[in-house]
């Protein structure tokens, strides 16, 4: 499947999904920065770091981090779950990453305060 | 910034790379900083991403940006604008509060005080409107503070010529000229005055003057 950048909508809509998400994980953030630490990689992967340190955070997810990777592929989430495994998905994030500047993208979203609004659960 | 010559500095300026390409954008004159900050206030108001994708769209149109570039691109090319045409000096008389109480007058209306800086500097000057827009916005500010010292040293001036301005003192039996009371932004801050305290009152041992103490860099 080729991979091509998102573009501003995609992005915004991503924004608004992850916004809650990141709000939760800068609560967190020790442990995400210890997990961007382990994968000790010249560019971290982020969303699988973030997979990593906080597990128990995002199982209640799942539906959003679906829609977060169709939004990334530019499919239906509904065509997604069909067409993709949990393998496949996990091997994608970082050329997902990579493609569309994730880190870049998340610090775009917490400087517009997108992230804030929804810190104590706003 | 804190000083007239950064405030009309022409060089103020950012690089940027959508799709490849860099741009070199200026900070906004006053009347796109207004319009600039309107797209922002709706970008800032929604939850709808096609809405705030418009407003994001909008805005970098507005300063000269064409519509290319990757989302993220896009939308740190956003962020650093924002910041860049984000208000850099606060200059006196806008640090006053304002009463929250304060009733507006029955012949206000929205974006009123934009109006006003307009008409105000514009009468002053004998300029139009695109010359005051024009301006950088903190230089708008400097000339708008210039303008209310003058204004104010006038109206000194004209009471001065008022029997109304000056007070009898019965003892001395000589008037006494009473200025006008100047805002406090344009009075300053009053240096405390000194307490003079007993010497049989003041503390035993070494005294720590805390006002130093917090001057101290660790």
């Amino acid at each position: 499947m080729a991979v091509k950048p998102i573009g501003l909508e995609n992005a915004l809509r991503l924004a608004l999904l992850l916004a809650p998400h990141l709000a939760r994980i800068e609560d967190h953030w020790p442990e995400v920065k210890t997990a961007l630490e382990t994968t000790d990689g010249t560019r971290p992967d982020l969303l699988t770091a973030t997979f990593i340190g906080l597990r128990e955070e995002l199982e209640g997810m799942p539906g959003d981090m679906t829609r977060a990777l169709a939004l990334l592929l530019g499919m239906e989430p509904a065509d997604l779950a069909g067409q993709i495994t949990a393998q496949e998905f996990v091997a994608a994030l970082p050329v997902l990453d990579e493609v569309n500047d994730l880190l870049g993208l998340w610090n775009s979203i917490k400087d517009l305060g997108l992230v804030a609004r929804y810190h104590n659960g706003q | 910034m804190e000083r007239y010559l950064d405030a009309v500095d022409p060089a103020q300026a950012i690089t940027l790379a959508l799709g490849g390409v860099g741009y070199t954008v200026p900070r906004a004159r006053l009347g796109l900083h207004l319009r600039l900050s309107r797209i922002a206030e709706t970008f800032d108001g929604s939850n709808q991403a096609g809405e705030m994708a418009g407003a994001v769209r909008e805005y970098l149109t507005a300063c000269g940006l064409p519509d290319d570039g990757t989302g993220a691109e896009r939308l740190a090319a956003f962020v650093a604008l924002r910041l860049l045409n984000t208000w850099a000096w606060e200059l006196p008389f806008m640090t006053g509060q304002t009463d929250p109480e304060r009733k507006p007058p029955p012949y206000e209306y929205r974006d009123r005080t934009w109006a006003w800086w307009v008409h105000t500097i514009a009468s002053r000057y004998g300029w139009t409107r695109d010359q005051v827009f024009d301006l950088w916005p903190e230089e708008a500010a400097c000339y708008l503070q210039e303008i209310f010292v003058s204004q104010f040293d006038e109206a000194d001036e004209r009471r001065s010529l008022s029997e109304l301005a000056y007070k009898y003192d019965k003892a001395s039996k000589k008037s006494k000229y009473i200025p006008l009371s100047r805002p406090n932004w344009m009075a300053g801050k009053e240096a405390p005055k000194e307490r003079r305290i007993r010497r049989d009152r003041l503390p035993v041992g070494n005294v720590i003057d805390l006002d130093k103490l917090a001057q101290t860099v660790h």
